[in-house]
Parts: structure tokens; C-alpha cells; sequence
């Protein structure tokens, strides 16, 4: 089968090489350069300027899509700022202070982060990487602030099921008694944060001699709520 | 004056544009004959293919010759005048032409015109490689260097070509 293709490809190419062309005059080709000689006289200057029209166009174009793109970046980054002052703020919390602070906790005004981790007021500074750790101010609540906070507090998950010790079972601390509610404000973000204490009872020490019948033990518990935000703070 | 100053002058000067056009509209006449076969047609795609070369003589890399980089252009010209002709339905009235039921042994001495109308029907690069192949005289290397192919890829269309100018003769009834 090969070798019958190779042998029709050879013909092939035998009778392509054997066809002889016909050569036209080199005074007919001379005639018709002339003519062409005289038209590319008189059009020269217009394919010239044609030339330089799209040249300018196409830098026009170019400079059109830098500015566009400038533009897009400029835009972007008014809302990406903030995304990569928060990743600047965990970076330097984690690597100082050692612990690791979620995005959406941080709050970034003017260039500056802040979170409020265990009750401190943490305030870094990207550009020089200081932190500056405030507690907060007492303030006095408002009834409609107490119920709310209340109410939050009663409806949350966090509440329903309450796990007091690592390792021990959830209980439901919803419902209990409360002891006492405390409006907190941090000064450097303004941020309310509303301290609820509450009951909830730990198990007894196992091994213990007194383990079998001991009843459990009432402890307090402290929650913290960010009203604005309707949840329940860490 | 070289080569090389002559196609830098010649993007901004008529004189020497005018130079580049005496030393090769021959050669691109030619090759333009061979693949149209009418002369006002050819006068007419030389004179665009020139034009063309005027108008992108700045984008030259001189990656190969003047000749081949003008051939390149003309091979596009004559591509699109094809197309154009097959949109405007006159390549196909041309095409049956082409054909006639023969019990001709192609042993017998055959014409350009003959084997130009099936050369004409062969796909586009099948046409380019064997003509620059086998009337331009061309190796592989060149054609490669003009279509800006490898030559690989150009030695697969030429036996593709071959094989396919093969078969359409044959459905001809022409005998090998």
C-alpha cells in the first residue's frame, strides 16, 4: 500500500516537473511596471499618510486602553484597600502579640486597624507597625439597648448550647438568670459592646471522693454582644 | 546602497520604494501568473501586493529575504482574491469546466492550463506549495521561510497536495 502510494506520488511529481509554462515577455511585465510605477507616483504620498493615520491611531488606541486600565485600578483599589490593610493588621497581630484575629473582626479607619480581642481595644498602625492596646469606658445603657442586648443573648446559638470546659458536654444557658448587663465603648473605634453575665453550672471533678453525689457546681459566665451587628462577640 | 538601507529608506521615500519595485516585480508577477494564469488579474493583485508591502515595509524583520517576505504578501493577495471569487460563485463555474469524463492516459504531454484549473481546486496552502514547489522552483526551506511554516508542516502539504491532485484527476477518469 506504501509502496503503491510512493510510486503514484513519483508520477505525480514527474508529470508536475515535465509541464513546461509559457514565459511572458519581460517587455509586457515592463509595461505593466511602468504603468504601476507611474500609479505608485501619484498614490505614494496618500499610502504614506494612510500609514501615519493608523500609526496615530493605534497609539491613541494604546494610550485609550492604559488610561482605561489606570482607571479600573484606581477604582478597585478604593475597595480592595481596606481588604489589604486588614491582612497587614492579622499579619502584624499574629507575629506581636502571637494570636490570630479573623478579617471580618477587624475594623480599618484611616489607614489604621483595630479588633477588640479579650476585652483590649488593639490599634495598629501598618505603616510604622505599632500597636497600642486600650481598654474600654463604661458607659451607661439605654433600656431599649439592655432588651435588645437581652434578647439577642436568649435567641443565640452560642447560648443554647454553651460548652463551659473543653471536653464537656453543651448545655443550655439561654434561659438562665442574668446578672448583670454592662454597656462597654472602646474609645479609639467608638465600638459598643454590651458585657451580660449569666449562670451556668460546670460537673464535678471526676475521682473525686465526693464525685458520685456531688451536685454540680454554679459558675459565671460572661457574653459579650455587638448589638449593631446582632451577634454574639468572642 | 544595500539591501538593508534601501528597505529603510524606502518606507518614507518614493525613489527608493521605486527601486524595490524595479528589482522584484518581475519574480512577483510571475509567481502571481502562475497561480492565476490571467494577466489583467495578475497585473492587478501584483500592484496591491506592492501596495501592501508599502504600506507594512516598517513591520520587515528581515527574517528572510525581501523576495520571500514579498512572496508571503502576494500569497495572501492571491488567497483572498480567491475567496472572494468563490463568494462571488465564479470559482465554481470555473471548477466545472475543470471537469470532463476521459479515458486519456496522463502519460500523454499535458499543459500548464490543464493542470492549473486542478491545481486551483486543491486547498488553499495545498495550491501555494505546489506552485511555489514545482513553477517557482522552490525547496521546502524556502517555502517554509515564505509562508513563515515550518518545513515539516510544509513537506506534509506538499504530499497531501500531490495525493489530492492525484484523486481529483482520477475521478476524471484520467489514467496513471
Amino acid at each position: 500500500m506504501w509502496r503503491e502510494d510512493n510510486k503514484d506520488t513519483e508520477k505525480m511529481e514527474k508529470i508536475l516537473k515535465s509541464i513546461h509554462i509559457e514565459d511572458i515577455p519581460s517587455e509586457e511585465i515592463e509595461k505593466y511596471k511602468n504603468e504601476f510605477k507611474a500609479h505608485l507616483n501619484e498614490n505614494f504620498e496618500k499610502v504614506a499618510s494612510q500609514k501615519e493615520r493608523t500609526k496615530v491611531f493605534r497609539m491613541n488606541f494604546a494610550y485609550g486602553i492604559v488610561a482605561v486600565v489606570l482607571i479600573l485600578f484606581a477604582f478597585s483599589f478604593v475597595y480592595t484597600r481596606p481588604y489589604f490593610v486588614k491582612l497587614a493588621v492579622a499579619k502584624v497581630i499574629e507575629n506581636k502579640l502571637g494570636y490570630k484575629v479573623s478579617l471580618k473582626d477587624i475594623i480599618v479607619n484611616d489607614g489604621v486597624g483595630i479588633v477588640i480581642y479579650n476585652l483590649d481595644e488593639i490599634t495598629v498602625d501598618i505603616l510604622n507597625k505599632s500597636i497600642e492596646t486600650n481598654s474600654p469606658i463604661q458607659y451607661e445603657l439605654s433600656n431599649e439597648e439592655k432588651e435588645k442586648a437581652v434578647e439577642i443573648f436568649r435567641d443565640s446559638r452560642e447560648a443554647k448550647n454553651f460548652v463551659l470546659n473543653p471536653g464537656t458536654p453543651p448545655q443550655d444557658v439561654s434561659k438562665n438568670d442574668i446578672l448583670s448587663v454592662k454597656g462597654l465603648l472602646f474609645p479609639k473605634s467608638n465600638k459598643k459592646l454590651i458585657e451580660l453575665v449569666t449562670t451556668a453550672y460546670s460537673a464535678p471533678e471526676e475521682g473525686t471522693q465526693s464525685h458520685r453525689n456531688a451536685a454540680c457546681v454554679r459558675t459565671y459566665v460572661r457574653f459579650l454582644i455587638d448589638i449593631d451587628r446582632g451577634t454574639i462577640q468572642y | 546602497m544595500d539591501e538593508h538601507e534601501l528597505i529603510k529608506k524606502a518606507i518614507t521615500d518614493r525613489e527608493a520604494f521605486g527601486k524595490i519595485v524595479d528589482i522584484y516585480y518581475k519574480d512577483v508577477f510571475k509567481y502571481i501568473y502562475r497561480r492565476t494564469l490571467d494577466k489583467e488579474i495578475t497585473k492587478d493583485l501584483t500592484q496591491e501586493t506592492f501596495l501592501n508591502a508599502l504600506k507594512y515595509l516598517h513591520t520587515y524583520r528581515e527574517e528572510s529575504s525581501i523576495l520571500f517576505w514579498l512572496f508571503g504578501i502576494a500569497t495572501n493577495v492571491v488567497n483572498l482574491h480567491y475567496r472572494k471569487e468563490i463568494d462571488e460563485r465564479k470559482f465554481f463555474e470555473r471548477y466545472e469546466n475543470a471537469h470532463s469524463k476521459n479515458s486519456d492516459s496522463l502519460d500523454d504531454e499535458i499543459d500548464f492550463k490543464f493542470i492549473h484549473r486542478y491545481i486551483t481546486t486543491l486547498p488553499e496552502m495545498e495550491q501555494v506549495v505546489l506552485t511555489l514547489f514545482f513553477f517557482e522552483n522552490r525547496t521546502f526551506q524556502d517555502i517554509a521561510l515564505i509562508l513563515n511554516r515550518s518545513v515539516n508542516s510544509i513537506r506534509k502539504t506538499y504530499y497531501r497536495g500531490l495525493k489530492n491532485l492525484k484523486r481529483k484527476l482520477e475521478n476524471d477518469g484520467y489514467k496513471f
